[in-house]
């Protein structure tokens, strides 16, 4: 590797840090805007016009706060936890491709390392649940961790079929292959097993699990304040937006506008956020309508129900793209 | 435990349409220091006395539960105007800290002297400026914030 | 519930985890704490702790004068302020012998039904938080808001009104009061249905009620649990309709039972109940009576603190929880000699703790959350 090409990768690199970190941050405004309109409140309206700087003033506020670390804390486990669960949900942005060339990682196997980046989030909420030697820390933790085993599986094998169907693990290439169909109409069961896993995997309502509020406080993030708390909720919402954009990758075409309506390479982009806007408008939407499941209501609806589910539909799209059908 | 087979997601869509009703709906609250929704008429507030009719009966700090309301003494001179025959007048003092807002001095004042104004916000940071003599009872809220002001300079 | 292991099964005592649920917990409502103790995410004991809320009301009364004790005893219950404020004056009534005049029946009850509406629009709010329906929450608050605007306007105050008097209420009903009143019950007869389309059809509200946390009549009557809990049970009993008192002896109604005793029941007769007020409050405002709004004697106010009534005697009325008790002596003077409050809450307490072991934790939040326990009730 050359030092200019190290350079580049650099720059991409603290691009997409401060990206991922940004979207995350305007998300949390988004959502709480969203929240209050789904009450009929107001929501934040204090900084800035109509409050849009909220989310700025909320992450001077966080860095800020005293850092506590509880006593009898695991200390390495503790300060390690939240860089666990931030940096790989940060790095598995880089194999997306957001616009027509506009990728950071073009590699074959694109969605492989996305999914092998994103396995790795739940090991930084295990380390702070069990690091934070607190009774409602360790319960949050372990649920991670089951529900971590449950969702994979269909969320791999559902992935697994639009490999199939693209013919490549390549993100760039998969959403090439859609320049005709999206994959959403042929893959409308792996639609709907891929969003209910990656829900779970965000962990935001109605399997917000690890954390559920009203049961666990705050999961596995209880014993977290100020800058290392700012992490697990900036992981969070930049996983909105992650799965989002692996969905619209995957299966509604990414920067491919409907009916051929494309725009030029530059401007792909804005196609490619406007379809993730919508996905997570819907992930909000979801998440202000339906209460909480249960743990055992969630591993039974992933291994019973999403996984036979998956694995139907992997064999359907192998045996049709054997034939040639599709 | 069987799961009812029902067609799980319409339940959930219906759960989601409700919300989505309420989405495009207007927002209730308001932003309360500009806009303030309106007080009723018994709206009670912070207590209000009038020392022209005061009789000095007792009979609110009898009535008060928490003794927040106490009967303090003026020397009768030619400024205080009062219906008060005695030459040691007797005007209430309120703890407006430990006041609950019950209502009960107002309901029992056979003078209707003592009455609630609709002043509500009385936020101080000191103790002590909590209690009202008769004399900062007499006087509105705004007029008392606008002597403090004036007093500081 | 095959997820649960069958009785029997004992965890090895190392393996378990402690867990101290509250007192400052988002679901304990209030200050309830449990100790718990986990197997994994199966609760195997619980022990409840309450008493951090105790502010030594039954004391109070014997400190302070008979009409001090309207205002501190609807702080009992600071969710359904109204009932308790019913109770304690209908208990002094009796014993003073006083009869209030018609109209001031009718307003009381009104009050009572309206609050009772709230009260369980409070519950609905809250417990739809616990099974993590945050909109429920706002929605609950949102329609409560109207009546808590309506309370202000007739008693001065949102909450602790301090309204009832010995021998009738404190004021008439204000200017179009009762045409607002009955808009607000428009609003929230079309309410209460969106409150179901969100919660009863939703699937994973289903999934988290039903069965859970279920009841036996048998045990409802024998813990002595009341209102809309043990409706839910299967136990048909209604204070309204089987001692009526005020002005519900002319009122049509039905009383809602259901015998699952879970609970989606208890949820179910709850919302029931909401609309069955939203009825009798609409009866009540057609043929409230014109007359005067206390008893002859008791229109200065004066007349209250020099109350001596004697003799003992137990009142109860039917709050939004249950069966609330007012036992009140009085021995001639003008503070009473004992009040001992009876509050549904602190029966509902005792049986949730029974029912909570071997459930699992997220089942304990819902059967908790649907007890509707308010912690102000069961410390006193």
């Amino acid at each position: 590797m050359s030092w200019t090409s190290g350079l580049i990768y650099a720059v991409g690199a603290l691009g997409l840090l401060l990206f991922v970190a940004g979207s995350g941050g305007v998300l949390t405004y988004v959502f709480r805007k969203l929240f209050a309109d789904f009450g009929q409140r107001l929501g934040p309206n204090r900084v800035g016009p109509f409050g849009v700087l909220q989310f700025l003033a909320d992450g001077v506020k966080l860095v800020a706060k005293e850092d506590v670390i509880p006593a009898r804390a695991e200390r390495w486990g503790f300060r390690l936890a939240p860089y666990l669960t931030f940096v790989p949900a940060v790095l598995a942005f880089s194999p997306l491709p957001f616009g027509e060339g506009l990728i950071l990682t073009d590699v074959r196997v694109g969605l492989l390392l996305i999914f092998a980046l994103a396995a790795l989030t739940p090991l930084g909420e295990l380390v702070a649940g069990w690091a934070s030697n607190n009774s409602y820390s360790l319960i949050g933790a372990l649920r991670a961790g089951a529900m971590d085993v449950a969702y994979e599986v269909p969320l791999l094998l559902s992935a697994l079929a639009v490999m199939i169907l693209a013919g490549s693990s390549s993100t760039r290439e998969i959403v090439e292959a859609q320049r005709g169909l999206w994959f959403f109409l042929p893959q409308l069961l792996g639609l709907f097993v891929f969003l209910l896993t990656l829900i779970g995997k965000v962990g935001v309502l109605p399997f917000d699990l690890p954390e559920a509020e009203s049961e666990l406080v705050a999961g596995y993030v209880t014993e977290y304040s100020g800058m290392r708390f700012a992490f697990f909720f900036l992981t969070m919402f930049a996983n909105v937006f992650f799965i989002a954009a692996l969905a619209v990758t995957l299966y509604f075409g990414g920067w491919l506008g409907p009916f051929g309506l494309d725009l030029p390479p530059a401007l792909s982009f804005i196609w490619f956020f406007l379809k993730a806007g919508l996905l997570i408008f819907l992930v909000f939407w979801a998440w202000n309508s339906l209460p909480r499941v249960r743990i055992d209501q969630f591993l039974n609806l992933n291994w019973k129900l999403l996984f036979p589910l998956s694995l139907a539909n992997l064999g359907l799209t192998a045996i049709l793209v054997a034939t040639g059908v599709l | 435990m069987m799961m009812r087979v029902h067609w799980p997601l319409l339940g959930v869509l219906r759960g989601m349409g409700v919300t989505l009703r309420n989405f495009f709906r207007r927002a209730v609250t308001v932003r309360y220091p500009e806009e303030r929704s309106a007080l009723p008429e018994r709206f009670r507030g912070r207590l209000w006395l009038n020392l022209k009719t005061c009789l000095g009966c007792t009979l609110c700090s009898q009535v008060c539960p928490n003794g927040a309301l106490q009967m303090v003494r003026r020397e009768k001179t030619e400024q205080i105007e009062t219906a008060q025959k005695r030459d040691h007048l007797l005007f209430p003092q309120v703890d407006i800290a430990m006041c609950t807002y019950c209502g009960w001095c107002s309901d029992i004042c056979p003078a209707g002297a003592i009455r609630h104004s609709p002043a509500f916000e009385l936020a101080r940071c000191d103790r002590e400026h909590f209690i009202y003599t008769p004399e900062m009872l007499a006087q509105s809220e705004e007029e008392l914030t606008a002597q403090a002001r004036g007093g500081e300079g | 519930m095959s997820y649960l292991p069958t009785n029997g099964e004992r965890a090895d005592e190392g393996q378990l985890i402690a867990l101290n649920m509250g007192p400052q917990h988002p679901s304990t409502h209030g200050v309830l704490r449990l100790k718990l103790l986990l197997d994994g995410e199966i609760v195997r004991q619980v022990e409840p702790v309450i008493g951090q809320l105790h502010r030594g009301f039954e004391k109070l009364a014997e400190l302070g004068r008979y009409p001090q004790f309207i205002m501190i005893c609807n702080r009992a219950d600071y969710v359904s302020t109204f009932a308790y404020e019913a109770a304690y004056v209908r208990a002094v009534e009796e014993l003073l012998g006083l009869e209030p005049p018609p109209r001031a029946q009718f307003i009381r009850t009104i009050c009572l039904e309206l609050d009772r509406i709230q009260s369980h629009l409070l519950w609905l709010g809250t417990f739809g938080l616990d099974l993590g329906a945050l909109n429920a929450f706002w929605y609950g608050f949102r329609e409560r808001e109207l009546l808590l605007g309506l309370f202000q306007e007739l008693t001065g105050a949102r909450l602790h009104h301090n309204y009832f008097r010995f021998g009738g209420v404190k004021l008439d009903l204000p200017q179009g009061f009762t045409e607002r009143v009955q808009s607000a019950c428009n609003e929230l007869e079309r309410k209460v249905d969106e409150y179901e389309e969100f919660l009863a059809t939703s699937d994973t509200f289903l999934m988290r009620t039903k069965g859970v946390g279920v009841l036996t009549k048998g045990m409802a009557v024998d813990w002595g649990v009341t209102g809309p809990n043990a409706r839910a049970s299967g136990l048909d009993f209604d204070l309204r309709r089987d001692e009526p008192y005020f002005a519900y002896p002319g009122l049509s109604f039905a009383v809602p039972v259901r015998t699952e005793g879970d609970c989606y029941a208890r949820f179910a007769v709850r919302l029931e109940e909401i609309r069955q007020s939203v009825r009798m409050v609409r009866q009540l405002l057609r043929e409230l009576p014109e007359g005067p709004i206390i008893a002859q004697g008791w229109e200065k106010r004066a007349a209250h603190l020099l109350a001596k009534p004697e003799g003992e005697h137990y009142t109860r009325i039917e709050g939004p929880r249950g069966e609330i008790g007012i036992y009140l002596v009085g021995d001639g003077t003008p503070s009473p000699y004992r009040v001992k409050l009876r509050s549904p809450c602190f029966q509902h307490l005792a049986v949730m703790a029974e029912l909570f072991r071997g459930q699992l934790l997220a089942d304990l939040v819902a059967i908790n959350g649907s007890f509707d326990l308010v912690m102000g009730c069961v410390d006193r």
